[in-house]
């Protein structure tokens, strides 16, 4: 599910759109990795 | 606006062309089925084919919520084709597909492909599936009309599909539910890339670990050790071991494939530290199940 949907709906979606430097006729080339969530703490039992 | 409900689903609307992201599979014949097409493309032959029946109008109705589609391709769309793509987003002004998140149906418009926008959002909106139950309708609607979407392969020996289900909308569900199927069970993927093998490319899933080949339609001849962010379909024949690379691939600049295996493995981590997957079905939470290779795959791609 992280692969398909992410952290959030929007989350690769984001990714590819902003990090978008070109594209040629078979690649569209993208700059960097999408952010990682931020670690949480394990909320108590 | 025009919605797919509107469509005419003539007969001839229904030989239109589906095109696949840089896959094309174009009806040939009434027996045509989704794994015919797929190994007619698979041997990059141009009549590999594939119907779409008048029945996805009445299943991208049932179908509907707020997410439009779009196709992320080097392709253009004709007008009038049906391309089955992922979701979308702005980019540059304009909306393109991006493959990633949910599959769905979106209806061409004509023009040049230059990646950007093969479609023609003012005439059109699409709908796509927002989340794991996606399907659901064409599951039950498939499962309604005695056609098996699971087991789409023809069995051996006997007569595919079988005569209760050989009336053209029955028989024409079936391929379309696979191909739905097939796309909407994927997901957009983290690889590296291990090199060509004639029009196939070699292939690593960083979060599984597992090894592909994979036809690519659009042959990027890039050097091995790239990343690769596309969605890469299971192999389309019972037994097969060619797998197809259904999105024109993104290929990760300045992110070397034991990058993209390092983002994997911590972003697993990340999660297995509480953070909940809020895309995910319900107790999704705490870990990410794709995530299975661990840092033996970090070890092993790194390339030369």
């Amino acid at each position: 599910m992280f692969l398909k949907y992410g952290p959030d709906p929007l989350y690769w979606l984001k990714y590819v759109s902003r990090s978008g430097r070109g594209y040629q006729t078979n690649a569209i080339f993208l700059a960097g990795l999408p952010a990682i969530p931020a670690r949480r703490a394990r909320p108590p039992a | 606006m025009m919605s797919l409900s509107q469509v005419d689903w003539s007969t001839s609307t229904w030989r239109r062309a589906v095109r696949c992201s840089g896959v094309h599979w174009r009806k040939r014949s009434r027996g045509a089925t989704f794994q015919a097409a797929a190994e007619n493309a698979l041997h990059g032959r141009e009549d590999a084919s594939l119907g779409i029946p008048g029945k996805v109008a009445e299943l991208g109705a049932d179908v509907a919520t707020e997410a439009e589609i779009m196709l992320a391709s080097d392709q253009f769309a004709p007008e009038g084709d049906l391309v089955l793509g992922g979701d979308g987003a702005q980019r540059d002004g304009a909306e393109v597909g991006t493959g990633t998140g949910d599959a769905g149906l979106a209806l061409g418009s004509g023009g040049e492909g230059d990646g950007c926008t093969p479609l023609s959002r003012p005439r059109f909106t699409l709908h796509s599936v927002p989340h794991t139950h996606a399907l659901s309708p064409a599951l039950r609607w498939t499962t309604a009309t005695g056609c098996s979407s699971t087991h789409p392969r023809r069995p051996s020996g006997k007569r595919w599909p079988p005569a209760s289900s050989r009336s053209g909308p029955r028989r024409a569900s079936t391929r379309s539910s696979c191909a739905i199927l097939a796309i909407q069970g994927s997901r957009m993927g983290l690889y590296g890339q291990l090199g060509r093998s004639g029009t196939c490319v070699r292939l690593r899933d960083l979060a599984a670990g597992d090894r592909l080949l994979a036809f690519d339609p659009v042959s990027h001849a890039g050097p091995a050790g790239e990343a690769w962010y596309a969605r890469v379909l299971p192999a389309p024949l019972m037994g097969g071991e060619r797998h197809v690379a259904v999105t024109t691939p993104y290929v990760l600049t300045g992110v070397g494939a034991a990058d993209a295996a390092r983002f994997m493995w911590r972003a697993a981590t990340a999660s297995e530290m509480g953070g909940r997957l809020r895309g995910g079905p319900p107790g999704s939470r705490g870990h990410v199940p794709e995530v299975r290779a661990g840092p033996a795959v970090l070890a092993e791609v790194r390339l030369p």
